[in-house]
């Protein structure tokens, strides 16, 4: 790492303290994020109808550039499994990377203990999908009526390829709720998902979905440092155009 | 307050490693006191520990996919939801077999069966895959807006227009082909690089959390 890259980093990872200290001490209000109203819905979809959701990791692994994708991912399912968990059917992860599969496991055995239904704990209900992308995404198709699904909760880093767990979705009519941190993923997912999180949402849902401070304060961290970025971009732009000028 | 020892411990451990390897990995020769910390220290030995920990640990999770994989669709087989569900897992478990028994043949006879199985079998049937998919893409792309009218639809809907008919090989469409280029590189262009640096912000604040202690997933 050269020391440019080195300084810039340090100066972001300052940034990122700042705000967390700021966020810590005040208490704002977070921004509505429309998809995450649907998740109650779901829940309670899988729960009335005794079918499994669907919760979908995709390619994002422990131990490479997706491994904070892998533990945001693990934050946001573990509010829709805590919820699904009162219900008698529990339900179903897969995951496309070994790696993330004991993160999986241990947000599915997490959320059944925190909802005092740990009996109903079945670990074989984490799957590992190998090859992922085109395999993951023809398994999850093919999941939708081979399990009885009756929903899709879809996150990671997928293609154009998640089309088709969205497309046998509204073929069978389950709802389904989808991101990717990959643009064309992204595009097909708002074109095809019921509910669609778009970018850095998937960060901020887990402190939407819970009661835990310190992930609802992450959210606000995110969105500070952000219009911090903003706002340093724009000074950029200025002082360039002022020297050009 | 009550703390759990397990939650301070897991704490200590992960907030340790996590900042020992920060350290290492990038303080380099021009950063004084920090530099001066990380040479005079063991903290660079550390670090190659902890990364070569790390890669063995993710070895070794392979071998428990692998065994997740066969315990899973075998159990699915004995009480698999649908008959769809059970033939599914039978085809995977087989599959399965077969790639092994090849792999061992090959290795004793040196043959090359296991990679024609896969050019003959998996090769096309992943093209297939990319094939429905131009299916499922056109299915989408018609029922957007049938989920509701909203403004993000509409101009989703008449961009993807205005791209497809710009990138029509025929002549007459000049002014289609300009506007194309402009909505490329412009709005679609900055659309992208702010859903990019959103998706890195975001990463990298969960990242300085997990180190600062502030997201624990893990002790519970």
């Amino acid at each position: 790492m050269d020391s440019t890259t080195q300084a810039i980093s340090f100066f972001i990872v300052l940034i990122a303290l700042v705000t967390n200290a700021i966020v810590r001490r005040n208490r704002f209000p977070q921004r509505d994020i429309p998809a995450l109203r649907a998740l109650p819905a779901m829940a309670g979809t899988s729960i009335e109808t005794n079918k499994p959701l669907h919760l979908s990791f995709g390619d994002a692994a422990v131990g490479d550039r997706d491994t904070l994708l892998a533990l945001a991912s693990a934050d946001f399912f573990y509010a829709s499994a805590r919820a699904v968990a009162l219900g008698e059917t529990a339900p179903i992860v897969t995951v496309g990377s070994a790696t993330t599969l004991q993160v999986a496991r241990d947000m599915l055995r997490r959320a059944h203990t925190t909802s005092q239904a740990a009996a109903e704990f079945r670990p074989f209900n984490v799957r590992w999908v190998p090859g992922a992308g085109y395999a993951l995404a023809a398994m999850a198709s093919a999941m939708t009526r081979d399990d009885r699904l009756s929903g899709h909760l879809i996150a990671g880093n997928y293609g154009p390829e998640i089309a088709l767990p969205l497309w046998s979705g509204e073929q069978s009519g389950v709802l389904t709720l989808a991101t990717s941190t990959r643009l064309a993923g992204q595009a097909v997912a708002y074109a095809m998902a019921d509910h669609t999180l778009i970018g850095e949402e998937l960060f901020a849902a887990g402190g939407y979905v819970t009661d835990d401070p310190g992930l609802s304060n992450r959210v606000l961290v995110m969105d500070l440092a952000r219009w911090l970025l903003i706002a340093a971009l724009f000074i950029g732009a200025v002082v360039s155009f002022a020297r050009g000028a | 307050m009550r703390v759990r020892l397990s939650v301070v411990l897991t704490s200590a451990i992960v907030l340790g490693i996590g900042l020992i390897t920060l350290l290492g990995m990038t303080v380099g020769n021009d950063f004084g006191g920090l530099t001066v910390l990380v040479t005079a220290t063991p903290i660079r030995l550390l670090t190659e520990i902890f990364l070569r920990l790390a890669s063995l640990v993710l070895a070794l999770s392979v071998l428990v996919g692998v065994l997740n994989l066969f315990v899973v669709n075998i159990s699915r087989v004995v009480r698999g939801r649908t008959a769809g569900a059970r033939l599914g897992s039978l085809l995977i478990v087989a599959s399965f077999l077969l790639v092994v028994f090849l792999r061992v043949m090959d290795s004793v006879n040196a043959t090359r069966n296991l990679a024609v199985f896969t050019e003959t079998v998996q090769v096309p049937l992943e093209a297939s895959l990319a094939g429905l998919l131009f299916f499922a893409l056109v299915w989408g792309g018609m029922r957007v807006l049938r989920r509701g009218l909203t403004f993000g639809r509409v101009m989703f809907v008449a961009a993807m227009l205005v791209v497809l008919l710009g990138a029509l090989p025929v002549r007459g469409v000049g002014l289609l082909y300009e506007l194309n280029n402009w909505l490329l590189n412009v709005p679609v262009s900055a659309g992208a690089r702010g859903i990019l640096l959103g998706v890195g912000l975001a990463t990298l604040i969960a990242g300085v959390r997990v180190l600062i202690g502030q997201d624990r997933q893990y002790g519970e």
